[in-house]
């Protein structure tokens, strides 16, 4: 080591530098001028490490700060909060287990093929009468939570929330009022005997309602009578979060509901975290541009000027981040499941209705059963003629030796 | 651990006695941070008191990302760092704060002029650390008073490593360059003034 690697790795000593620790005291043994720089060095951290070895606390401060937080008006409301969600959350859990013991003991009117003129017949009213996206929903509402275990209840939560542009301001305001930020996301999975009517109604909810469709995909047949075929369609819509509700309702109405979930996901911890480490950055941006604006040399302008430019790129990825909550608290995300089938089973048939359709089913089944063995057996007819062929001369071998014995 | 644990809950739960017992423990470091950063006393006094009311308004949004010290720490030094940006005009150190941290200068079983030299060093080195910029004076001030590790002092500013072992050089090397006039305080040989006269 030189002197001039010496004296720049002087100022990172003893912590920074461990690989190189022998090779910079070996120096300081060998050159007396960098001995002597070390020795200063060591001197300054010496007096930084004892600077408040005999501070005391003056007494006033405790005073001070005890009675400003037992005066302080605003007390923390995170437990109460947390308190709240957690009793909510499991009032939404009793309720959606009290619904699927009532569906599954038929407590619970499930919509089915009988049900559908008078489910198309208030279908076709909302047709008439179309919804505006500002429009109250609130009659259908409660009927909905009932029908759906009252995880919309979360929904009537109030959200106050700020543009991204006016986090760093409100941040001290924020800390005391913050209102919880939930993520609304539903499936739906439903049999229908009206594919393309069915399907259709659906998009004219969703229009109707001010959403839109992410995503959709489609594959297999239209229904032919045979019980494999069908098509099943995946959706995932996006519905205004005030419509929801009507939504969930309107939409089991369309076909037979065999399965729903309703999930309000709370990421309030991470939104304000989020929210909170902008503010952070946002003031620190504000300082490295005061700072840059006072930098001297050259080499402050370009270390500040690239710490700013790290500061800017995270700015964006957590503005990015809160925009992306903001539109996903506003807009449900609804997973629609759509299968297609012949007929929809009735739950309250007859016996001697509900032996017919086994019995057809069971002999389709059988039909089909024979239909694909069949084409097995053309495909795997190579394969069989060889080892027919192969165990042909392997028994004629083995009898033309045991004649020879 | 588990107490400190049992008192956060309490304190979050509103409970402002379980607060007082929790920040008992961080009470000294916390005015000791905020009187290296603002540089008076009585500056110290108002930052660490808003420091403390900080820490309990903003109690509830604790999720335990960091550690409950780091983030005590964070915010007292984001309190400074608030109030330096305010005040912008830097005082130099008084005299009275000198006598605050334990110099007395009628102090009968101290040698008079080391009694001098001692509060002669001790106000160089504070007006030394009063000019460096917000930023390097937090850096500075956490790891070589408060003695936090590199990784602590990058967790409390919230600043990556790298920036903060730069801050951290930087600070040093502006503070020896300030100090090296009165390298006699500190008992070494003056090397770097000696090089300067000796290039003159």
């Amino acid at each position: 080591m030189n002197c001039e690697k010496f004296i720049a790795l002087l100022p990172s000593y003893p912590d920074a530098i461990p690989g190189e620790k022998g090779d910079f005291r070996l120096h300081a043994a060998e050159c007396p001028r960098c001995a002597a720089r070390l020795e200063e060095h060591e001197a300054l951290l010496g007096a930084l490490a004892s600077l408040d070895e005999k501070v005391a606390v003056p007494p006033s401060f405790g005073e001070r700060w005890r009675a400003a937080i037992q005066m302080e008006p605003i007390k923390p409301g995170g437990s109460r909060l947390l308190r709240w969600q957690t009793w909510a959350v499991a009032a939404a859990a009793v309720c959606m287990v009290v619904c699927a013991v009532s569906l599954l003991s038929g407590g619970m009117k499930i919509p089915v093929a009988g049900d559908m003129d008078k489910q198309r017949a208030y279908m076709s009213l909302e047709a008439d009468a179309p919804l505006e996206k500002s429009e109250p929903l609130a009659p259908p509402a409660p009927r909905a939570e009932r029908a759906l275990g009252g995880g919309l209840a979360l929904s009537r939560r109030p959200m106050d929330m700020e543009t991204t542009q006016t986090f760093a301001e409100a941040e001290t305001k924020a800390e005391v009022e913050q209102s919880p930020i939930i993520l609304h996301s539903a499936s739906v999975t439903l049999l229908t005997s009206q594919y393309d009517a069915d399907v259709k109604r659906v998009d004219d909810l969703l229009s109707a309602m001010g959403g839109w469709s992410e995503y959709r995909s489609v594959w297999g047949e239209p229904e032919d009578g045979d019980q494999a075929g069908g098509r099943y369609a995946t959706m995932r819509l996006r519905v205004p979060l005030q419509s929801l509700a009507f939504f969930m309702e309107a939409v089991a109405a369309i076909g037979k509901v065999t399965a729903s979930e309703m999930v309000a996901e709370d990421v309030s911890d991470q939104y304000y975290d989020t929210r909170g480490r902008l503010s952070m950055y946002e003031a620190q941006r504000a300082r490295m541009t005061e700072l840059l604006g006072q930098a001297e040399t050259m080499s402050d302008v370009v270390e500040i000027e690239s710490r700013l430019g790290e500061i800017q790129y995270t700015i964006e990825t957590l503005v990015g981040r809160l925009n992306h909550w903001n539109a996903r608290k506003d807009n449900a995300v609804v997973h629609l499941y759509v299968r297609e089938v012949a007929e929809i089973q009735m739950g309250d048939a007859p016996l001697g209705q509900r032996l017919g359709n086994a019995f057809r089913q069971s002999l389709r089944a059988a039909w089909g059963f024979m239909n694909n063995a069949a084409v097995f057996l053309v495909i795997a007819s190579p394969y069989i003629l060889c080892a027919a062929a192969a165990a042909g001369i392997a028994f004629f071998i083995v009898r033309t030796r045991r004649k020879r014995k | 651990m588990q107490q400190d644990a049992l008192l956060l809950r309490r304190a979050q739960n509103g409970e402002a006695e379980a607060f007082e017992e929790l920040m008992t423990a961080y009470e000294k470091r916390i005015y000791t941070l905020c009187l290296r950063m603002a540089g008076e006393k009585e500056d110290a006094l108002d930052c660490a008191q808003e420091a403390m009311v900080r820490i309990w308004r903003s109690l509830a949004s604790y999720r335990k990302q960091a550690s409950f010290s780091t983030w005590v720490y964070r915010i007292a030094t984001n309190t400074c760092l608030d109030f330096l940006r305010k005040r912008k005009v830097r005082p130099a150190v008084s005299l009275d704060a000198l006598t605050d941290e334990g110099f007395s200068a009628s102090d009968p079983s101290s040698d008079p002029v080391r009694l001098a030299e001692a509060s002669a060093r001790k106000s160089a080195l504070l007006n030394g650390i009063a000019s460096l910029q917000p930023d390097m004076r937090a850096a500075l001030v956490l790891r070589d008073v408060q003695g936090f590790s590199y990784e602590e002092v990058s967790a409390i500013l919230d600043t990556p490593l790298g920036t903060v072992k730069s801050r951290i050089n930087r600070a040093r090397e502006k503070l020896r360059s300030n100090l090296f006039q009165n390298a006699e305080l500190f008992d070494v040989v003056n090397v770097y003034g000696n090089e300067r006269r000796q290039d003159l």
